[in-house]
């Protein structure tokens, strides 16, 4: 596949090569026998005749955006679609770890918070059940050989007073279009980390501030800009223990079954129109329709698209003619360098909390980010999942987990030594399907770029949570583009019966 | 480190416990003394972390943000899936960077990363790694009969020739010592593959010959020197 895809990049301005290159391949795929598709393409002549193989639309991705957008769809009647997945499950930056017995623990994205109603809602709506996260207790802070355990209520102990400073300047920066801020030239020219530097914050506080800005941020300090920071504060109704904290923020609230379970209902409830192991590889006519989507099962043709995946995953997709210069820079540039990598340790019992314990680790200058308690609301196991420095940790799960639960132990006791089992996901090296968590904007790239984040270009609607209005990055601005998109298709569907 | 230099480290500490909370916390001592003491201990290993960090340059550093995948903050890598970088020539590191930005060396994860610096930061990275004294990678086991081969199909590869006499790397020729197992065995394939070009054709005449167990040979070598 690899030598087709470079002969099409070859020549993408050479029509007649690029038509030939395409049926051949089409040719050579094995098609799935169904209406939406085409097993060869013919000539122009043949595009009227081939209408009723075009489908309405077609959606590019099945984690929470596409499958929201998806199950709206259906819900409005509308049933000419298809959910195109290059991954063999759905669920997008969700996964569940199975731990045996119908119990989880996620891998990936897994909290509600304050005001993030879309995604609450959704929960509700699917009969999926939430339960609070465990903060009661002390943490434990690791430097070197040292150990202490401290109350901090939940939260991070992120200063106050500069907290609330920032919280006074997101008020201009709207959280879906940051660009359009009154201040947007003066915030986007310069990092958290220099607007931070000019606040004297102490050495050590500087530890604090790095790993903070990681976990919520992806990035350092010096590498994220303040206005894509201010946009988040924003998305927290300008609150920055809702944006930070476990107790009353972003992190409060957990999903029965794993955050995964909100994607596997929906799609199970689309059926046979989830079509997995189908990644896009090419796109075709999508100024004016029918667009022809080339993907490693087949090419289906539809009226209009959902492009239900993140910017980075949109560039790894080949489009004749090219996308306009705006959009192409955009995803060309856009900074997908926040890998993650996540761990599961599964003991018999949440025993941290008998002693007063919280089961949260921080370890500055070692490889455990934040570690924390993700056991089932029933107890049924003790839990503890950790976000670690990539570098750090060695990349044997085996030794991974071993070193673990030396830290485990050094904050928890030897309990901790003999964990049940071990669970791990390392997002940039289990498939090419994700690149990145979040998505930390360095300065200057929002003002520049920004503007063609959201305006469809031809038959292309752009989805994904990075398109959110609200929460952008986070599951809940997932749920709400995959919304805005199905309103957007519908329109053009109602658009084009009118 | 003196006492009253300790103290502010624990007043300003990570989680700002607060002056009035610190002296709570030194009259409960009485009480809860080994709370306390580890507070104050952990306060003084905070400070010194950022002291030591601080010989990086001024907070916040751009750098910061490589330490994620690459090496860790002093160079400690523990991974074999991401490529260490410490101690690799200024030229190298620059003629990546650039290869990533063009998409010469087109890479989703480093491109976008590469376009997005500015010119200052991009020398930081390049001073930064090329300062960083590298280690040996502590974390890789191989076998000696295939460590042993591997030497063979090196000198046979006449690797030194441009890697240098240690694999320790030479102007736009990378260090190879000690580098990350998987990250190498992914290069030599992409060579073959032809998915990472190179222009001087060099790298695909060493590389074509090969057969996978040979590259995972090589690979064994190069990580254990």
């Amino acid at each position: 596949m690899d030598s087709s895809e470079r002969k099409l990049d070859a020549a993408p301005e050479d029509g007649v090569l690029t038509r030939r290159g395409f049926l051949g391949m089409a040719a050579s795929m094995t098609a799935a026998a169904t209406a939406a598709v085409v097993p060869k393409l013919g000539a122009a002549a043949n595009a009227a005749a081939n209408e009723r193989d075009v489908i309405e639309v077609a959606i590019i991705g099945a984690g929470l955006a596409g499958l929201t957008a998806g199950r709206d769809l259906k819900r409005a009647g509308c049933e000419s679609f298809v959910v195109l997945e290059a991954r063999g499950r759905v669920g997008g930056r969700t996964l569940n770890h199975d731990l045996g017995n119908g119990y989880f623990s996620e891998a990936g994205g897994q909290w509600i918070g304050p005001g993030q109603t879309a995604v609450a809602d959704l929960a509700r709506e699917l009969g999926v059940g939430t339960f609070p996260t465990y903060w009661q207790g002390k943490s434990t802070i690791l430097a070197g050989n040292a150990r202490a355990a401290v109350d901090t209520e939940g939260g991070f102990g992120t200063d106050p007073k500069i907290a609330h400073e920032l919280e006074k300047l997101a008020q201009s920066v709207p959280s879906g279009a940051p660009w359009k801020s009154p201040r947007a030239a003066e915030f986007d020219a310069m990092s958290v980390g220099e607007w931070l530097a000019k606040k004297n914050i102490e050495p050590a506080d500087q530890v604090g501030w790095s790993a903070g800005l990681a976990i919520t941020g992806g990035a350092s300090p010096a590498r994220l800009s303040l206005l894509h920071w201010l946009s988040m504060v924003n998305s927290a109704e300008c609150n920055y223990d809702r944006l930070e904290a476990v107790k009353d923020g972003a992190q409060q609230t957990r999903i029965a079954g794993g955050s995964q379970i909100l994607s596997i209902k929906m799609a199970q409830a689309l059926g046979d129109k989830v079509r997995l192991n189908s990644p896009v590889l090419r796109i075709e006519n999508w100024q004016d329709g029918p667009v022809t989507i080339q993907t490693a099962k087949g090419v289906i043709r539809a009226h209009r698209v959902i492009m239900a995946l993140q910017p980075a995953l949109c560039q790894q997709i080949v489009y004749d003619p090219p996308l306009p210069e705006g959009r192409r820079e955009l995803q060309r540039r856009w900074p997908a360098f926040a890998p993650g990598r996540k761990t599961s340790h599964v003991y018999k019992r949440p025993f941290w909390r008998d002693k007063g314990l919280n089961g949260w680790i921080f370890q500055p200058g070692g490889m455990v980010l934040w570690a924390y308690d993700n056991s089932p609301e029933d107890l049924s196991f003790g839990v503890i999942n950790a976000f670690v420095q990539i570098s750090m940790l060695p990349s044997d799960p085996k030794v991974a987990e071993a070193e673990l639960s030396r830290i485990y132990a050094q904050a928890f006791g030897e309990e901790a030594l003999h964990p049940l089992s071990y669970h791990e996901h390392d997002w940039r090296k289990a498939d090419p399907w994700t690149l990145s968590c979040v998505s930390p904007m360095p300065p200057g790239f929002l003002t520049k770029y920004g503007e063609a984040l959201h305006p469809p270009v031809g038959r292309l609607i752009w989805s994904g949570t990075e398109t959110a209005d609200i929460w952008a990055g986070y599951m809940d601005g997932a749920v709400r583009s995959g919304h805005k998109a199905a309103l957007q298709a519908l329109q053009g569907i109602a658009a084009r019966r009118a | 480190m003196d006492k009253a230099t300790t103290r502010t480290g624990g007043r300003k500490f990570f989680f700002r416990v607060g002056a009035l909370m610190l002296a709570a916390l030194l009259v409960a001592g009485v009480y809860y003394g080994p709370d306390v003491y580890g507070l104050l201990r952990v306060s003084h290993e905070i400070d010194t972390i950022s002291q030591e960090t601080a010989q990086l340059g001024p907070w916040p550093r751009a750098t910061d943000s490589c330490l994620y995948c690459h090496d860790g903050p002093k160079g400690n890598a523990g991974t074999q899936l991401y490529p260490r970088l410490a101690g690799q020539q200024e030229a190298y590191l620059r003629k990546q960077l650039k290869a990533f930005a063009s998409g010469e060396r087109n890479d989703p994860t480093m491109t976008p990363f590469a376009l997005s610096l500015t010119d200052r930061e991009f020398e930081s990275m390049v001073a930064n790694f090329s300062r960083m004294r590298p280690q040996r990678n502590e974390t890789f086991h191989g076998e000696p009969a295939r460590i042993a081969r591997g030497e063979a199909l090196a000198k046979a590869g006449q690797c030194v020739s441009c890697h240098g006499q240690q694999l320790e790397g030479r102007d736009v020729f990378p260090r190879l010592a000690g580098q990350s197992y998987d990250y190498v065995v992914d290069q030599l394939n992409n060579f073959k593959s032809g998915k990472r070009h190179d222009a001087s054709g060099m790298m695909p005449a060493v590389v074509n010959g090969l057969t996978p167990r040979d590259i995972e040979d090589l690979a064994q070598f190069l990580a254990s020197r």
